[in-house]
């Protein structure tokens, strides 16, 4: 009988380990019955030879080798009983594990975002988040968009990229629904390294105002809205009302500071904040091998000389 | 009476368990009894120690049990050894035979000893 039917099997053990010790108390009353005892005498006798009897069958019950389990049943269940005893215990209790936990998961999932989890670009480790300064509000992560077409105009040598949020509501295919979206710069794929799934990334002819309106969708709205078809290629998807053709698939599991289902071109964007030098609202990425850096991220601005000499430009004009 | 018995030392029951089944299959008290009349009544087993003892070995694979009638007609467990309990039973009487004889001669019982 092997240990899961020895545990499953318990009120079958209890029963054959009872009927055991009784055979065994019987036939060592009987012998000494056939030897001259009196009946009393010779059970009495038995039974002292065996010892006491709950202690014997503890050992038998130990060496079945269940026992951890068992045990640990009648533990959940006397905390059980202590809990129902007292709920107003039980209940803190409760509360001071379930905080504690949660604090603990929250604690883990920011820090591995943050601090462990690489990005999900390849080589992400040369990529930097480029900020601006001015002498009046000191550093700033936000670029409005004219700063950004200065600075990238100035620093020839250095692939920018720029993104917003740009969440919106898709009309069709199939049923509205509101979703995640980003507008970037043409640039941002190239510079992040990352090459559409199907179809092409954004080219930056396109990038401008009153180009056609394009669309690159994420790989799970290609799957539940195009069911996963790679002939999505060249389909009008209505986003803000607007047609636009979708032009590829963003490879499955890519992010940009969440999950975005659709994106769009930042150029095509008509906004008057677009042409607002105070609306920094623009996330700027650089690839940081173009800047010779050595030296870690914070010191990428003083390793390329032009970057700065732009950021100074800008300031003046602003 | 008290005198002339010995208690066995630690980890001896397990191997003379074995022995006492390695021949037919014999339940609970008759090995008690078995063990105690091969020793000439030297040897008495801790009856409360046997049960868990045999429970042990059955579960280890050493033996195995099944219900039988006895020769007075009442159903008894009768145990009987595995192969696996044959091997053990080979290896521990010859490690215990080694013992036995380091020990003797230790205590000059040996040859050239005293007596």
């Amino acid at each position: 009988m092997n240990w899961w039917s020895r545990l499953l099997r318990r009120h079958y053990m209890e029963e054959q380990l009872e009927k055991e010790l009784r055979f065994h108390l019987e036939q060592h009353a009987s012998d000494l019955i056939a030897r001259g005892h009196s009946p009393e005498q010779a059970r009495r006798q038995a039974r002292h030879a065996l010892g006491a009897p709950e202690q014997v069958k503890e050992n038998c019950r130990d060496a079945r080798g269940t026992r951890w389990v068992e045990d640990l049943r009648q533990d959940i269940r006397y905390a059980l009983r202590t809990f129902r005893q007292k709920p107003g215990f039980a209940a803190i209790t409760l509360l001071v594990l379930a905080l504690g936990i949660g604090a603990a998961t929250v604690m883990f999932a920011v820090i591995n975002s943050v601090l462990l989890k690489p990005l999900s670009f390849p080589d992400s480790a040369r990529l930097v988040t480029v900020h601006g300064f001015t002498a009046q509000f000191g550093e700033f992560w936000g670029f409005s968009n004219l700063d950004f077409a200065d600075t990238r105009h100035a620093s020839r040598s250095l692939a920018m990229a720029a993104w917003t949020y740009g969440g919106g509501t898709i009309g069709a295919p199939g049923e509205p629904e509101y979703v995640d979206g980003r507008q970037i710069s043409a640039e941002l794929f190239p510079v992040l390294g990352i090459a559409p799934l199907y179809g092409r990334a954004f080219l930056s002819k396109e990038d401008r105002p009153g180009a056609a309106p394009v669309a690159i969708i994420s790989h799970g709205l290609w799957q539940h809205r195009f069911a996963a078809d790679p002939s999505a290629i060249g389909k009008t998807l209505v986003f803000e009302g607007k047609p636009h053709v979708v032009i590829g698939i963003a490879p499955p599991g890519f992010q940009l500071s969440g999950d975005p289902d659709v994106f769009t071109l930042l150029g095509q964007n008509t906004d008057p904040r677009m042409q607002n030098r105070a609306a920094r609202f623009l996330h700027v990425i650089a690839p940081r091998s173009r800047c010779h850096v050595g030296r870690g991220p914070g010191r990428a601005h003083a390793d390329c000389p032009s970057f700065g000499r732009t950021i100074s430009q800008v300031e003046r004009r602003g | 009476m008290a005198g002339s018995k010995s208690d066995l030392p630690q980890g001896t029951l397990d191997l003379l368990i074995l022995k006492a089944i390695a021949v037919d299959p014999v339940h609970g008290y008759a090995i008690a009894q078995r063990l105690e009349q091969v020793s000439r009544g030297v040897v008495q087993v801790p009856e409360g120690s046997l049960y868990p003892a045999l429970h042990r070995l059955e579960n280890r694979g050493l033996l195995t049990a099944n219900w039988k009638k006895t020769d007075t007609g009442r159903e008894a467990k009768f145990y009987r050894l595995t192969r696996k309990g044959r091997k053990q039973l080979e290896a521990d009487a010859v490690s215990w035979q080694r013992l036995i004889e380091a020990v003797g001669l230790i205590l000059g019982l040996g040859e050239g000893g005293a007596q």
